[in-house]
This record gives C-alpha cells, sequence and structure tokens, in this order.
C-alpha cells in the first residue's frame, strides 16, 4: 500500500514512513545504505523495478527523484511504500515540480538514512562530472549508465576526464561475466598475446570498454570491430601462434575457441538492468580497475599501451586511425560519427539489459521538447 | 612454446570477477546416494550456472550401476531440476554434461579404478582437465578405507608436478577417537594433509562466516567476549524431524556423535577463538586447536551431561513415532537422539564461563543458534520491581533458519512508570535464502576446487574433539539409558535440571 502526499516536504516525507513503518509493527528493519535513484517518468519504473529486487540483497531506502522542471510553482509530490510484498525495504518517489526540479539536494538530504553510505543512480542522463552534482557529492557511490545516453561513445569519452573514486557505470558492470570468463580462458597456459579485438554491436559503449581493459592488461593494442550484436558479440585474442577466440551471438552462450585446441561453451547470458544493479551494490569502494579502463581509453585504443603514457587527450580519430595493420579489417571505434546512430532500440526491445531504460528516439524527442 | 606464467586479466583489486575455479575433473564416489542427488550434484549445476567452473570442468560418477555415460547425464539431470536452486537453462545443463562421464563398479573392483584412471587421463586430455583431479566421497565411511587404498594402487592418488589431487571426505569422520585416527592415518598416507577437505557444512554458512567478522571486525563485542561480561554460551541444533529413513546410520551412532563431536564442537571453537594473526587456513586452524586443548570436561559427568530419546507425541501439530518405534531401531537400543553437555574452557579469556551444547531430533522447532549470554548489570538503580522482567543481555548468532543476528536487552516500557523490560533487535543482511547467495555446498565445492581452506577442519582438531567426546561416550555407555522426552518438546526434563543445577536455564530458541 502507497500513501501519497502532494504539495509536501521532506519532514513531512519522513513522518509519513515511520507512520507506516509502525502501521506494520516494523521498527528500523537494519537498512544498509540509502539508495538515490534521480531520473525521468520514462525510466523510473523500471529502474525502481530494478532497484526493489537489489534491495532483497541490500536492504535500503529507495529515494527515486523524479525531476519535473515547469515553469509553475515549486512543488513536492510523494509517495511512500513501506515493507511492499516485493521487498523488505522503503521507496519514496519523489516528483520536483517547477523551479523545485533543480534544486535536489534540498529534498533528497534529509530523507538519507544515518550513518549509512548513500548510492546514487542516474538510468539515463546523468550529469557530465557526477562527483560535482549536487545529489552526486552526498553519495559515496555514483552509477551512470553510457548505454542510454544519446551518443553512447562521447558519453564514455567524457567519462575519462570525468572520473573520481566511486564512480561506476553499468556499461563496466555489463562487461564482467565477460572479463571472467576471459580470465578463467587465460588460466590455462596459452602463449603470449599480441593484440586484441573485441566485436559488439555499433555504439556499443561495454565493447569499447572491454577492449580497453584488455588492453591495459595486456599491454597489446587492442580495437573494436561492429557486429551485428546484441550486445557484445566476441572477443579474439591473437597469439604468434593461433588465436584465443570467444563468441556469442545469441546473448546468452559462448563458445571458446582456440586455434589449436578443443572449443569450449560457457553460459554467458546477458543480464538484466536488477542483476546489474545488484552488483553494483555488492561493493562500495572506489572501483579502481574501472579508473584504470577509463584512464587506458583515454590514451586511446589500438595503441601498444608502453608508448602513448603522455598521451592524456582522450580518444582521438586521427590517433585511432593509425591502427597498426595487425588490426586490419577492424574498425577504430572512436571513427564512428556518434551522428550515424543505428536504430538500435529493435534489439533493445528484445532484451531488457541492452538499454535498460533507453526511449524511442521518438518519444525522447518528445521529452525534449517538454523540458 | 612460450607459455605465459601468470595471468594478466587477474588482479587482486579486480573484486567484480568472482574467483573461478581452475581447470579440473571431479570424481564423485557414491552418486547414486542421497547426498549426491540432493545436495551434491545440484551444487555443481548451481557453480555452473553462476559461471564459477571453468569450462574445462568435468565430472566423473563412479557407482555400481550399468549405466553409459547418457544414462548418468539422463539421472544427475533429474536430481539437478528437482533440487536445483538457480534457474535450470538447457545451454548451462548441455555444456557442464558434455563433461560428464560414468565408471561402473564396486569399490573393490581394480578394474573399475583402471577404468577410471582411463576416463580421466582422456578427460585430461580432449576436455583440458590438466590432471587436476579432485575425489569426492560421498559414501558410507565403512567404505572409506577401501577406496582411498584403490585410489592409491591405482596410482590415481599421485599427481605430476603442476597438477594437483584433493580428496573430499564427509561426516562422520570416525566414531570415537580410535576409528578416526585409524581413518585419518588411511588418508594421511595416500594424501597430504592440505589435499584432504573434511566436509562440515555448517562452515560454509554465511553466517559462520560472518561470525568472525562480526567478532573481529568491530571493537564493540570483543572487550566485552570474556568472563568479566559472559555469564555462559549455549550452541543448540535442534532438529524438528526425527530419523526418518536413516535408522542404519544413525541407530549406534546418536545425536552427540552425529552433531556435538563436528558442527557445535566447531561453532564453540569459533566462538571462543582468539583473534587469528591473519584470516587464512593455517592461522584460523590453530587458534581453534588451542580452544580445543584447552577445553576441560565436568567432573560429574552425571551431573553436567544429559542425553535422550524421543517418545510418541504431537510435533508442529502431527503425530509422530517415537524413537523406538523407527523403522530399523531394535526396541532395546540406547542412541542418544537428544544430546546436551557442559564444557569449561581453561583460559584467562573463558575461565568460569560455562559452555553448553545441546542437540536433538523432535525437537521444538528447526534452529541452530549461538546464543552469547551476559551476566546481569552488578547493580540496578532502580526497585525491583521495576526490573522484574529484565532477563540477561544475549547476543544470538542465528545460523538457521533465518541467518542473522539479534540482540537482546532491557528497554523502558513506555509510560509514566520506570518499568524495564526484554526487547531484541534483529539484523538480517537482506534474504540470504534468495538464489542470489550461494548454499553452504556449492562454497564448499569451489573452495575445494580453488584449493582454499579457510574453515576445514583439519584431521588434528578432529582428534582433538574425539578427545573431548569419548569420556563422554563412555560415561553414558556404561551409566544406564537415555532419558525420555515427548516428540516435539526441547528434550528431557533432565536437560532443565541440568542447568538449574548451575542456577540457570535454557533459552527457548
Ligand atoms: N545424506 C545426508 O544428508 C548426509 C549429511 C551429512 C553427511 N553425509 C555423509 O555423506 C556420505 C553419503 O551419504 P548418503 O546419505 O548419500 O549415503 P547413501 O544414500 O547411503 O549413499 C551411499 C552411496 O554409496 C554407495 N554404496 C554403498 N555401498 C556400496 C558398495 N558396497 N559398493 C558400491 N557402492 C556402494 C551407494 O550406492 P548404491 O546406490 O549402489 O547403494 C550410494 O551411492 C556418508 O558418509 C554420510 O555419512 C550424508
Amino acid at each position: 500500500m502507497s500513501m501519497l502526499l502532494e504539495g509536501t516536504n521532506a519532514s513531512a516525507v519522513n513522518a509519513a514512513i515511520s507512520v507506516e513503518r509502525h502501521r506494520l509493527g516494523a521498527t528500523s528493519t537494519g537498512m544498509v545504505l540509502t539508495f538515490v535513484i534521480v531520473t525521468d517518468e520514462l525510466s523510473q519504473s523500471e529502474a525502481t523495478r530494478a532497484a526493489t529486487f537489489a534491495a532483497n540483497q541490500h536492504p535500503c531506502r529507495i529515494i527515486v527523484v523524479i525531476p519535473r522542471p515547469g515553469r509553475g510553482k515549486p512543488q513536492l509530490d510523494a509517495e511512500v511504500w513501506v515493507g511492499d510484498r516485493e521487498g523488505p525495504g522503503e521507496t519514496v518517489k519523489l516528483r520536483l515540480k517547477g523551479p523545485l526540479a533543480r534544486q535536489q539536494a534540498s529534498v533528497v538530504l534529509p530523507l538519507l538514512l544515518p550513518d549509512t553510505p548513500v548510492v546514487v543512480w542516474w538510468p539515463a542522463d546523468a550529469p557530465a562530472v557526477p562527483a560535482d552534482d549536487q545529489v552526486g557529492r552526498m553519495a559515496n557511490r555514483r552509477i551512470t549508465d553510457a548505454s542510454t545516453a544519446r551518443r553512447p561513445l562521447a558519453d564514455l569519452t567524457g567519462r575519462t576526464t570525468s572520473y573520481h573514486p566511486g564512480d561506476t557505470d553499468l556499461a563496466w558492470t555489463r562487461t564482467t561475466p565477460w572479463r571472467s570468463v576471459l580470465a578463467t580462458a587465460l588460466d590455462e597456459p596459452h602463449e603470449q598475446i599480441i593484440a586484441a579485438t573485441v566485436s559488439g554491436e555499433r555504439n556499443n559503449p561495454s565493447a569499447t570498454l572491454l577492449a580497453a581493459w584488455l588492453q591495459a592488461r595486456l599491454k597489446v593494442p587492442a580495437v573494436v570491430k561492429n557486429s551485428r550484436g546484441p550486445g557484445i558479440t566476441g572477443v579474439v585474442l591473437k597469439t604468434k601462434n593461433g588465436d584465443i577466440g570467444l563468441s556469442r551471438h545469441d546473448g546468452r552462450l559462448a563458445e571458446l575457441t582456440r586455434t589449436h585446441g578443443l572449443s569450449r561453451k560457457a553460459p554467458l547470458p546477458r543480464r538484466e538492468l536488477r542483476e546489474l544493479v545488484s552488483e553494483e551494490l555488492r561493493r562500495l569502494d572506489a572501483d579502481e580497475i574501472y579508473a584504470e579502463t577509463l584512464a587506458e581509453l583515454a590514451k586511446g585504443l589500438g595503441e601498444p599501451a608502453r608508448k602513448s603514457r603522455s598521451a592524456k587527450a582522450p580518444v582521438r580519430s586521427s590517433k585511432v586511425a593509425a591502427t597498426p595493420a595487425s588490426t586490419a579489417g577492424a574498425k577504430p571505434i572512436a571513427k564512428r560519427s556518434p551522428a550515424t546512430r543505428p536504430a538500435r532500440r529493435k534489439v533493445a526491445a528484445k532484451d531488457p539489459s541492452a538499454s535498460p531504460a533507453q526511449p524511442t528516439t521518438a518519444t525522447k524527442a518528445k521529452r525534449k521538447a517538454s523540458k | 612454446m612460450a607459455v605465459q606464467q601468470t595471468n594478466p586479466l587477474r588482479d587482486l583489486n579486480d573484486r567484480r570477477l568472482p574467483r573461478v575455479a581452475g581447470p579440473c575433473a571431479l570424481v564423485l564416489f557414491g552418486v547414486t546416494g542421497d547426498l549426491s542427488r540432493k545436495k551434491l550434484l545440484p551444487a555443481i549445476y548451481d557453480l555452473a550456472n553462476r559461471g564459477l567452473l571453468p569450462p574445462t570442468f568435468a565430472l566423473v560418477g563412479f557407482a555400481r550401476r550399468d549405466w553409459a555415460d547418457q544414462d548418468f547425464a539422463q539421472i544427475a539431470e533429474e536430481s539437478v531440476r528437482a533440487h536445483c536452486r538457480t534457474p535450470f537453462h538447457e545451454d548451462v545443463w548441455e555444456q557442464l554434461s558434455s563433461g560428464m562421464r560414468f565408471v561402473a563398479g564396486s569399490f573393490d573392483s581394480d578394474e573399475a579404478f583402471i577404468e577410471l584412471a582411463h576416463v580421466l587421463s582422456d578427460l585430461d586430455r580432449v576436455r583440458g582437465t590438466n590432471g587436476n583431479h579432485a575425489f569426492y566421497l560421498s559414501i558410507p565411511p565403512g567404505f572409506f578405507p577401501t577406496v582411498i587404498d584403490k585410489l592409491r594402487t591405482s596410482g590415481l592418488s599421485a599427481n605430476d608436478a603442476g597438477s594437483w589431487r584433493r580428496v573430499i571426505v564427509e561426516k562422520p569422520f570416525g566414531h570415537d577417537l580410535k576409528s578416526a585416527q585409524e581413518l585419518n592415518k588411511i588418508v594421511d598416507d595416500v594424501f597430504p594433509p592440505g589435499s584432504v577437505f573434511r566436509i562440515d557444512h555448517y562452515l560454509g554458512k554465511e553466517t559462520v562466516q560472518n561470525l568472525l567478522a562480526v567478532r573481529f571486525a568491530n571493537t564493540m563485542f570483543e572487550p566485552i567476549w570474556n568472563n568479566k561480561y559472559v555469564d555462559h554460551v549455549e550452541i543448540t541444533m535442534a532438529e524438528d524431524i526425527g530419523i526418518g529413513s536413516r535408522a542404519g546410520y544413525y541407530d549406534g551412532i546418536g545425536a552427540a556423535r552425529d552433531v556435538i563431536q563436528n558442527h557445535l564442537l566447531q561453532l564453540l571453537a569459533l566462538t571462543a577463538m582468539e583473534e587469528p594473526v591473519s584470516f587464512n587456513a593455517e592461522q584460523i586452524r590453530l587458534e581453534k586447536e588451542k580452544v580445543f586443548s584447552a577445553i576441560k570436561l565436568p567432573t560429574d559427568l552425571s551431573r553436567h551431561t544429559v542425553r535422550g530419546q524421543y517418545s510418541a507425541g504431537w510435533q508442529g501439530g502431527e503425530p509422530v513415532k517415537g524413537f523406538l518405534e523407527e523403522d530399523g531401531i531394535p526396541k532395546t537400543s540406547k542412541t542418544d537422539t537428544f544430546a546436551a553437555i557442559k564444557l569449561e574452557i581453561d583460559s584467562r579469556r573463558w575461565a568460569g564461563v560455562p559452555f553448553y551444547l545441546r542437540t536433538g531430533k523432535r525437537l521444538g522447532r528447526r534452529v541452530t543458534e549461538i546464543a552469547v549470554v551476559f551476566k546481569r548489570a552488578p547493580h540496578l538503580p532502580f526497585s525491583a520491581t521495576d526490573t522484574e522482567e529484565l532477563g540477561s543481555n544475549a547476543l544470538v548468532i542465528r545460523v538457521q533458519p533465518d541467518e542473522g543476528i539479534t540482540i537482546k536487552f532491557g528497554s523502558k516500557v513506555p509510560g509514566t512508570q520506570m518499568e524495564v523490560r526484554d526487547v531484541t533487535m534483529d539484523f538480517a543482511y537482506g534474504d540470504s535464502f534468495t538464489e542470489s547467495s550461494p548454499e553452504a555446498y556449492e562454497r564448499l565445492i569451489l573452495d575445494v576446487l580453488l584449493g582454499e581452506p579457510p574453515l576445514f577442519p583439519r584431521h588434528r582438531e578432529v582428534e582433538m574433539s574425539w578427545e573431548i567426546l569419548d569420556p563422554i561416550l563412555n560415561h553414558w555407555a556404561t551409566h544406564g539409558r537415555p532419558d525420555t522426552y515427548e516428540a516435539g518438546t526441547w528434550g528431557p526434563p533432565e536437560a532443565d535440571e541440568m542447568l538449574a543445577r548451575d542456577g540457570r536455564e535454557w533459552r527457548r530458541p
């Protein structure tokens, strides 16, 4: 059951939570964090569901902040759920209307649980510098999602300079199963790797991050090649004597192949948003490997890592164009113009993990107009 | 061939990457048994489904059945479908079952072990298990010596440099000190101590591992974790079920051997031990052994130990048989289905603090917990009537069900009068029972395959715990019969008297 408060304020919301709690006979139920979601009407319901699922493993207070900028008077509307059948914690949905839309911190701050960590997640339209954002500043962990940006790769490039410890991106989270299977593959004896290629759907930021990670760890040039998806479809690690390949074309099962060896299958399912979010809540310390991967990305893909230490500039097409011939056929990622974004919505509609909260181009445009 | 040694994709700081077992084959002896079907096969599938087994993983079933590999895969699939905790995926199963083999034979058949050796070397070649083999003995303990000996004579226990052999044994680890020593000798003659994994599934439980975190990662508990503040400790493992169809196993073994020797003494050791120098297997084992060596038995065992047998009664609303009426139990059986003992630890920290251990079948409800009960405040600045309802403070580690921690303390009853009564504060970290957290067997199997044995009891601990229990078992064997208790209650009245003698009473768990 939910409680609706219109034209309210944070202290009334706090009071409502506590009334609801007492009505259920539940006192504070050992909550371990506050989970703030800053989102829009289009993404809020899916994001809240994912967060509620994650709250089963990490009991938390979920605060959904929905800014509704516009001309009228500032107004706060709130909906409060406590001890819902779907999860143990508390959920507060806040609609910030008029000028209040820009004063998110003033509403969120009084609702944070005392003493425990704060996680903020922007399912879409994350701020350019999450750590400088008014809500981001209050958080120990800030989750963005480049895949929902209008220009995912440009968004990712932005993250290379905006990174602060505590930042993370769901595009990075999506690479975890790939990274795990690849690491497992290299647990076995293998020849020295000399180059890496990641294939993925056009504009897939996870493919780019995976390539950057391989380049950083293996210290060999890594590039991204476009494929028809869904998501990341394969990785080839080139050695002096044949390839180690990992491919997944159905979004579920991957095949691990070696030029001179056995081929095997490994489960590698695309994960749903709720699983990604759960993974994010598991650890709240700074993700050093993500930072390292972003730094590598800033140096440019396809470059032998040892060289361009001094290059601080983010990926530039001219630089990537100079990719060594060893990866011929692979298209350097940054060469693509983000403007030529294909209709990736088709795939996304089938697979919820593809781009969780991404509105269709049409609705997006409408939304922009209403801003 | 320029073979790379370290794996550049692995980094200790990369906390997202799960620990995945390396290439290996697991041989399951007793694959038709209850434990294999209900726990082990499903746990192996769940591990695979979570991506924690390498694609090279192979599973070999061994049993006296005339099965082909496919028959085995078929039977295994049925078990997995019936008992797995994560969703069943054909793809995952296909990958897992493509590495499944079956070897038919009895435990004393040389041919069967030759065949097994053949199958394993074949798997090393075609599946890429790299000569790493684990042997899981899910078989009646009477067959341990036979199987271990056959593993030796067939050369299966010997490994080349760069590969490993491990053996996994299930409880019971003997039925007294002597048999445990014999068993240990048999195993240790063939496998080095670091390759022997004794399964105590309680030690794979989240809460038990959390006990160490609670004690040693905080500052607020450790200062009061001693005889200055603790009055006594109660460790309970209660089952509501009877012996079911396991009469053959249970009769002659009983509650104390089945549960106290391993689970409860291990929980006691983790509760009582000093802080290990570091959180690794060796250091934790050292601390546990110190606790065992400091344990003191009561001088009068008749007064401070109790055993019982359940009689017919009502259990949670259903009529149930008494132990002596169960199928396969002789009317004259003296087997204990309930056991309660008092132990003390001779150390500066614990001198004078009794540890009460109890376990039983057909008790009030299914619960396992460790309750640290504190002394009462030395002085209460309230009138006696104000604090009439105030009990002792307690910290309870709930091992199952509802894994978590409860703290009990006094609080004022709201109102104008001063009245203090007990309240509890519960903490449970999320939903430990969803598929999201691995089951104890999953964790233990993975730990074996990874070769990370932080909590597996070693040889010496097993013998030390028998040294503690043997005098009690001998005393019981020579002194009368077990007391009886009605099924569905908290044990015989003698157990209450045992605590009453010390001026205490059991908490209702
Ligand atoms: N079940 C549990 O919950 C549980 C809990 C803790 C520990 N344990 C321990 O785990 C082990 C296995 O338990 P369990 O309950 O699975 O036992 P079980 O159901 O009795 O199964 C024993 C297995 O051993 C095989 N076996 C017995 N005698 C044999 C012989 N002469 N030759 C070849 N195979 C023989 C059986 O094969 P057949 O089918 O051909 O008879 C069966 O596969 C035991 O050490 C037990 O103490 C079990």
